[in-house]
């Protein structure tokens, strides 16, 4: 029996594999970057014939962490071509900023993005965000130049248990004023609590206001809403979001824009579908109210262990059929 | 008789509440900071791998930030009692998120990799014990806690739990080991690898191990929605 253990010891060990990590090749450095390469291909087919579009993006983020500089950028250079218009190069400074302060009272400095708002397609609340693609949300990363104060209680008892003051003020210089149409600075305030399980935020900026809610009301569900007044005008959010426990996802939203119009956005999004691991299927479906005008995308993603990302959609609007393939690189 | 019977339950009740206080003590004795390894191993062998930078404080708190790998570098996520959250620096606002789901994939879900003490979630059903081992049958204090029961198996010297069966709908969904018990230096010595199968995804293997641990004080803005941007100034 001696000599049988003898020799089937090594295979047991062998066979036992040995997790071990090295945690001090994670120690945070000085200086940290990384980023991303996306090429986005499109082919499109419509009654004014057939329309081939190529973005592709490269994408920087440097991050230099000694005290007192706290620095963070994000570039992005572009390359757009399409077989109508003539080619297109861009390079855009996305964030630009430093920081002060820790997690109680903090000051950011420079060009940074702010996301306002609960809606994933849009929100009301946007009201110092870039307009975006409510198929593509995430594509708008460019911020603006402010300075922004952020300050943090958690009260021990009462049903409010966080609640983040923030005050922004934004210079008239540069992409501001481009985009606010006014060299006139601007600010606004925010005032977020988590009060149970729910997170509300109060807004208000020079002649707009608003408010947010996100709610999670168990078994999966979460409702969120949106409420905004600008110069007069008036914009509602309605949405629901749902995460099955077998990892499927279904976002409905309905909003009303200030220029009121009228939409309605469906996403379901099946991960690891059939037990394939790391992909994704899913259909986007956006539509206006009293309007021909529809999007629709049917694809599926995977996220490959060395980097790479592939997403691969079927895309219809009202006016055209096609395909799309994105193409991500992350290093 | 009847009215003796709760004084004499009463010190049992205690031991076991006192119990899973312990093993909760054990696993993550103080407001702490810790950088784990998260890889996911699929039936014929291909791995991905996951680091995270991770505080905890109280029984509830907990925050995680990707270290790793390059195209999850940045993202954080915040559990505060059974609010989830999941935050994608520059593109996304914070997203709620369910404590079923995974945003890793493989067998670990959120609440697995974002793990509260087991007494602020579950309660001892029932006890038994054999020389070595405690046998505990723990059921959820609310519908909103991940799993149903679990049946937990603690090494009784150590108080370490070994293996944790996580139960929902009358099955056993995964199976947590509970391997290596290391010395952190600090005074902290606790299981260094956590394995996890689950006979839903045969052949599917989710690790975590801890690279380090040790205690640091955090303030209780450090796990709040807002705060999830700034994670990374805290390593």
């Amino acid at each position: 029996m001696r000599p049988l253990l003898c020799l089937l010891l090594p295979l047991l060990i062998w066979g036992e594999e040995e997790f071990s990590f090295d945690a001090g090749t994670f120690e945070k450095k000085r200086f940290e970057h990384h980023g991303y390469l996306r090429s986005d291909n499109t082919l499109q087919w419509s009654d004014n014939g057939r329309f081939a579009r190529s973005a592709n993006e490269l994408n920087l983020q440097g991050t230099w962490d000694e005290s007192p500089i706290n620095l963070h950028a994000d570039l992005s250079a572009f390359y757009r071509d399409d077989s109508r218009t003539t080619r297109d190069e861009e390079v855009l400074l996305n964030e630009l900023r430093q920081r002060f302060g820790d997690e109680r009272e903090s000051l950011d400095l420079g060009k940074k993005v702010l996301r306002w708002g609960k809606g994933y397609a849009y929100s009301p609340l946007a009201f110092f965000e870039r307009p975006k693609d409510p198929i593509y949300p995430d594509l708008s990363r460019e911020g603006f130049w402010m300075a922004h104060a952020q300050m943090t209680r958690t009260p021990e008892e009462g049903i409010v248990s966080a609640a983040t003051l923030d005050l922004l003020w934004l210079p008239g210089i540069g992409e501001n004023r481009d985009h606010f149409a006014s060299t006139d600075s601007r600010g606004g305030a925010k005032l977020y609590l988590l009060a149970g399980q729910s997170d509300i935020d109060l807004i208000l900026a020079e002649n707009a206001f608003g408010a947010d809610l996100s709610t999670d009301v168990g078994n999966g569900l979460e409702l969120h809403a949106d409420f905004g007044v600008k110069g007069g005008d008036k914009s509602t959010l309605l949405g629901l979001r749902y995460q099955s426990p077998t990892d499927l996802t279904l976002i409905a939203e309905w909003f009303r824009t200030y220029e009121d119009s009228r939409y309605r956005y469906l996403k379901a999004t099946q991960k690891e579908p059939f037990g394939w691991v790391y992909s994704s299927l899913y259909a986007l479906w956006l539509d206006q109210e009293d309007s021909p005008a529809y999007r629709l995308l049917a694809g599926g993603t995977y996220d490959f262990k060395n980097g790479f990302a592939l997403d691969l959609a079927y895309v219809r609007t009202d006016l055209s059929d096609g395909g799309k393939m994105i193409l991500y690189y992350y290093f | 008789m009847k009215y003796l019977l709760p004084f004499f339950l009463f010190p049992a009740l205690a031991f076991g509440a006192d119990l899973l206080e312990q093993i909760d003590k054990k696993l993550n004795p103080f407001s702490t900071e810790s950088v784990r390894q998260l890889i996911n191993i699929e039936p014929d062998g291909t791995r991905k791998e996951f680091v995270m930078y991770m505080v905890k404080k109280d029984k509830t708190k907990v925050a995680s930030l990707f270290l790793s790998p390059a195209s999850d570098k940045g993202r954080a996520t915040l559990r505060v009692d059974q609010n989830m959250w999941l935050y994608i620096p520059g593109i996304a606002k914070p997203l709620r998120i369910a404590s079923m789901q995974s945003v890793t994939g493989g067998v670990f879900n959120n609440a697995d990799i974002m793990q509260v003490d087991f007494g602020a979630e579950y309660k001892i059903a029932s006890q038994k014990e054999t020389p070595e081992l405690y046998h505990l049958d723990l059921v959820a204090k609310t519908p909103e806690s991940t799993y149903e029961k679990l049946r937990m198996n603690v090494d009784k010297k150590s108080l370490f739990p070994t293996s944790i069966d996580c139960i929902a709908g009358g099955i056993v969904l995964k199976t947590i080991r509970y391997l290596k018990p290391k010395d952190f230096g600090g005074g902290i010595v606790r299981p260094s690898v956590l394995e996890t199968t689950s006979p839903l995804q045969k052949g599917f293997k989710s690790i975590i191990v801890y690279g380090s641990i040790k205690k640091r004080p955090l303030d209780n803005a450090v796990f709040t929605l807002e705060n999830l941007s700034k994670l990374d100034d805290l390593r």
